[in-house]
């Protein structure tokens, strides 16, 4: 079996880096987690280590050149299940190189199969040759857990094993906690943008500070009015007290979406900041979370959660709550429709919003007057951008 | 296990210290170990990073190593905390990007509790305005870390004028020393350093040696 290995598939979190020392070689026969290349990034070298044992069949780039994501670091051929097909490529290089892999291949042959009756009959039921399991057992002995595991990792060679981990495992967690803690209900209402998209327009034109203007500060403005006069929407509860806990700060957490998964950094205080300042702070913020510069201390804090997802597509969703806040709201697709607007059929810009709360702390109506407020404030904009 | 191993080693010379951390390197790598936080401070060394650049040295009048770690040049003495990092970063399940990022953290949430307004800029390093604090340059071998990161407490930045130091002019080293009209001792820093590289990376148990 051939190996292309490439930067991002060995490079753990390498986007780039500098070829500094090859310790390989075309041709060499590498053992597992043997020392294959070295690679400088920004403050660091990176010896990466070779994660199969084989043959090297071609190496990357010269030292001193840029080996990027996606770029091949290094082709290992393991010699198994296609050996003709090595045997005729080790032929055309030199007689020396083919007595190694000879020698390897031997090697593997002699290899001794301990393994109970049973296990062999359960391999062969499962149509696996024993000869390719690995034993995990201190002598090598192969179990019956050993031939199913390796029946998952060889067999559908049409999956590919991404590990569960990182940022993918914390949301996994987060999201579990909230759906094991959390009564959430759903609310959603329909609003009219077209006098945002107006607005933002108008500033957009007289922007001279090159501020990439977006719905989304509109959003975050109309939400923390109207938490300041639906309090119990800023707030987490606190289970361990058995108190609703009202936030002073209006801290709003923006959903991002970054290669590793989502990340909600959140804007301090935003209820101090204007739209431009806002708008320059979700480009930070977002910049840092999609290079992996985000301090953990910037997606601390939170007491409401906002998340654009129809910025990529969908005109509805159910969000679910960013456990220990008590809501959160999703902004969908903003869509020209055809609607009655002051009793004519005109082209307006709507959008529908979706609120999902902890009905432990909100109810129905509670939520509803929220949205509403959003509504006055989204449909009527001149006074967000006042201050 | 998710315990962190500490070592406070006082003054340590350069080399030792090296195969000291290459030691506990395979040490880790056979996970007879924990992972571990080295803290120490050099006598006077030179030492020079993969990426150094010739003109990187101005001055050879103390002892000049050229090592395995990434960035160019730098200085380190006494008056300096130098902190190594061995971290099986696959058992910790972190990417170097975040390793990095969290290094900064520790060291800027560090610093702000002596009231010292650290940041990170877009140079690697702890900036205080135009003036850098702290150096970060690392290794990994096999998933696993060393070498790390220093900051200086009141560590004699003329030294830095030997070198350029991670390609600048050696002006643009700063202290805690400078930056901080009480004097803080570099057993209160060591011990903050030791609270938030727990808790930034999420050890469960210290360990002291």
């Amino acid at each position: 079996m051939v190996y292309n290995f490439k930067l991002a598939d060995i490079g753990e979190g390498i986007v780039e880096g500098e070829v500094s020392k090859w310790h390989v070689k075309v041709g060499d026969i590498v053992k597992e987690n043997q020392p294959l290349v070295e690679i400088i990034t920004e403050k660091v070298t990176v010896e990466l280590p070779s994660p199969a044992k084989g043959v090297i069949t071609k190496i990357g780039p010269d030292v001193g050149m840029i080996v990027k994501v996606g770029e091949t670091v290094v082709i290992i051929d393991d010699g198994k299940e296609e050996n003709n097909e090595i045997i005729e490529e080790t032929q055309q290089t030199e007689e020396k190189q083919k007595d190694k892999l000879v020698k390897l291949k031997e090697k593997q042959q002699i290899r001794r199969i301990i393994a109970t009756p049973a296990v062999k009959r359960l391999a062969k039921e499962m149509g696996i040759d024993i000869n390719q399991v690995k034993g995990t057992e201190e002598d090598g002995r192969i179990t019956e857990k050993d031939v199913k595991l390796h029946s998952k990792l060889n067999v559908q060679s049409n999956e590919e094993r991404i590990a569960f981990r990182g940022t993918r495992k914390t949301i996994a967690e987060r999201l579990s906690k909230a759906s094991d803690r959390v009564v959430q209900a759903w609310i959603m209402e329909e609003i009219d943008m077209t006098k945002v998209t107006e607005l933002k327009n108008k500033l957009k034109k007289s922007n001279s500070n090159n501020i990439k203007l977006t719905y989304m500060p509109f959003f975050v403005k109309a939400v923390i009015k109207s938490l300041k006069s639906n309090k119990r929407i800023n707030a987490s509860l606190d289970e361990e007290t058995e108190d609703i806990v009202i936030k002073k700060d209006y801290n709003i957490g923006i959903a991002t979406d970054t290669e590793q998964g989502l990340i909600v950094p959140v804007i301090k205080k935003a209820q101090d900041k204007s739209i431009s300042e806002i708008a320059k702070e979700i480009e930070r913020l977002s910049r840092e979370a999609k290079s992996g510069k985000l301090e953990i201390e910037s997606t601390k804090g939170g007491t409401f959660t906002i998340t654009n997802i129809g910025a990529i597509g969908g005109i509805s969703s159910i969000p679910i709550v960013n456990y220990p806040e008590v809501a959160i709201l999703a902004i969908n697709k903003i869509m020209k429709k055809v609607v009655s607007w002051e009793d004519k059929i005109v082209v307006r810009d709507r959008v529908y919003l979706s609120l999902s709360f902890d009905h432990r702390v909100l109810d129905g109506a509670d939520v509803a007057r929220f949205l509403n407020s959003i509504r006055k404030y989204l449909e009527e904009p001149e006074s967000l951008i006042k201050e | 296990m998710n315990n962190l191993n500490i070592l406070e080693l006082g003054l340590v010379e350069y080399q030792y210290a090296l195969k000291l951390q290459k030691k506990l390197v395979k040490e880790r790598m056979n996970n007879s170990i924990p992972d571990t936080l080295l803290l120490l401070e050099h006598p006077d060394v030179i030492t020079l990073g993969k990426q150094t650049k010739d003109k990187d040295v101005i001055e050879q009048s103390i002892p000049i190593v050229k090592i395995d770690r990434g960035g160019r040049a730098t200085y380190h003495g006494p008056g300096q905390l130098i902190g190594y990092i061995i971290m099986d970063l696959k058992k910790k399940g972190i990417t170097i990007p975040v390793l990095i990022t969290k290094i900064h953290e520790i060291l800027i949430t560090t610093l702000r509790e002596f009231n010292i307004p650290a940041e990170r800029k877009e140079s690697p390093g702890i900036w205080i305005d135009q003036k850098k604090i702290a150096s970060i340059g690392l290794s990994v071998k096999n998933w696993i870390t060393y070498h790390g990161f220093s900051l200086n407490i009141n560590t004699d930045l003329d030294k830095f004028n030997m070198i350029r130091p991670c390609g600048f002019d050696g002006q643009i080293m700063t202290s805690i020393k400078l930056n901080n009209n009480k004097t803080i001792s570099s057993k209160e820093i060591k011990s903050s350093v030791i609270k938030n590289f727990s808790e930034i990376f999420q050890y469960n148990e210290v360990i002291k040696n």
